[in-house]
């Protein structure tokens, strides 16, 4: 019986990046070997020293007349308040079309911090996770080409069918953070996406999709510099969010709060957040757990400016080691 | 012939014979499937997984068959000579044998999973519940 191999994506960080950059790297990942590719949707970045935040849609259609064959997807998409499922299903639907076939839409229960500035009550994670599921059925017809009406708990379509379709509506994934988001992403998604190596939420995604073939992917942040002390400092300053905890990154409404939150904790924990290293052996060692914990794609997020370090590593060595097996 | 340590509940945590009304026929360890296995000093590539299906989780094993860690499926995807102790996932949930089949249904279903590791209270593996295979 013949075995996929394991996929190495790229993540693009509109929080870090200019966008004109993005574009670059998007280009310049895919030159190096990268197949796949996430970018992550934000309204302001995490912390201010980011300093980015681009529209996604507007770069993601550049990112389509500037890439060939690599597939491109959204690192999350949120339906709160910030983007309805029918501002999403039309922007996913002419991306879909924009990539031939190469684009899958990532979504998600979303951050305070891109919903804030829409001046609404802030919903708790249950009802976003209603929301979401009421959202994502919104959008799996719209980009099918149905005339949809619909008057929902969270949501409300009249009378819309789309005009511009892809010939095949793009597939959905959903990130995952905890069993419920995984459970839900089993029954409404086409995928999983996760940020840790978790068996668990694998087992209770696999056991609710449908699909036993369905797509697990991770992110895996790394810091790689010319020094250890170098990939430290790196990671701090520009993910210093890397070290607040995951039960504030939903919930913190402003960039400057968590700027004071990892200030408050300090730049001792960021190693635990961030895999800082000089060589190709950790991202290996780090990769494999993910692999060993279910996923089949991990998306490398090369932290910092030098992104050149992460092309020429995976070039190098990382495509070559999993070349080799299994 | 068995040896008695440990008093009755170990007894029974052991899934050895015992008498009354629940009796053998309800526990867990009469159900269980062997899943593939591969020592934790190995490789991916001595997994071992005759008669298991792929989509069950591979138990990585210690001495004397005390379950260590748990490979998905995906695991062979890797390198063959990846060593298995730094793709596992540690320390895998785990039921006693000597639990009642409708409790190991209704867990699974409650926590929606497909499976789970069935150990000894010393850790030494019995085999995998498999919800699909599990029917009162």
């Amino acid at each position: 019986m013949s075995v996929a191999p394991v996929r190495l994506g790229w993540w693009l960080s509109s929080e870090e990046h200019d966008p004109r950059d993005l574009v670059r790297h998007a280009r310049d990942a895919e030159v190096a070997g990268f197949e796949t590719a996430m970018i992550s949707d934000h309204l302001r970045p995490w912390v201010p020293s980011q300093a980015n935040a681009a529209h996604v849609w507007t770069v993601l259609g550049a990112i389509a007349g500037a890439t060939d064959a690599m597939e491109v997807g959204t690192g999350v998409t949120a339906m709160v308040h910030r983007s309805s499922p029918i501002a999403i299903a039309h922007a996913a639907a002419t991306a879909a079309v924009m990539f031939e076939g190469r684009f899958f839409l990532g979504v998600g229960t979303g951050e305070r911090l891109n919903e804030q500035a829409f001046g609404r009550r802030w919903p708790r994670a249950g009802e976003r996770r209603e929301r979401l599921a009421e959202g994502v059925g919104l959008i799996r017809q719209l980009c099918a080409g149905e005339n949809v009406n619909h008057r929902g708990r969270h949501w409300a379509v009249e009378d819309l069918r789309l005009a511009t379709l892809p010939a095949t509506p793009p597939r959905i994934f959903v990130a995952a953070g905890g069993k419920r988001s995984a459970a839900l992403a089993g029954e409404i998604g086409d995928g999983m996406i996760g940020v840790a190596p978790d068996g668990r939420l694998v087992d209770v995604f696999r056991s609710v999709s449908p699909r036993a073939d369905a797509p697990v992917v991770g992110q895996l942040h790394v810091s790689i510099a010319a020094d250890l002390d170098a990939a430290r400092d790196d990671a701090w300053r520009w993910w210093p969010n890397g070290v607040v905890p995951p039960n504030l990154l939903g919930e913190l409404a402003r960039p400057e709060e968590f700027e004071a939150v990892a200030e408050a904790i300090g730049p001792a924990g960021i190693d635990k957040a961030v895999l800082c290293t000089t060589d190709a052996a950790p991202v290996i060692a780090a990769i494999d757990r993910f692999v060993g914990a279910g996923f089949d794609t991990v998306y490398l997020h090369q932290i910092g400016p030098d992104q050149a370090r992460l092309t020429a590593m995976a070039a190098d060595e990382l495509f070559a080691h999993y070349a080799s097996g299994p | 012939m068995y040896d008695l340590v440990g008093g009755r509940a170990a007894w029974t945590v052991l899934g050895l014979p015992t008498e009354g009304s629940v009796g053998d026929r309800r526990r867990i360890s009469q159900f269980v499937v062997q899943p593939g296995i591969v020592p934790i000093e190995a490789t991916i590539a001595d997994i071992v997984a005759d008669g298991a299906q792929p989509e069950w989780p591979v138990a990585v094993l210690g001495d004397g068959r005390v379950l260590l860690g748990a490979l998905q499926s995906t695991a062979r995807r890797l390198p063959s000579q990846t060593p298995v102790q730094r793709a596992m996932q540690p320390a895998p949930a785990t039921i006693r044998p000597d639990v009642r089949i409708e409790r190991v249904i209704e867990q699974l279903t409650n926590d929606d999973l497909d499976h789970v590791f069935v150990t000894t209270a010393s850790g030494k593996l019995v085999g995998l519940a498999v919800r699909e295979l599990l029917h009162v």
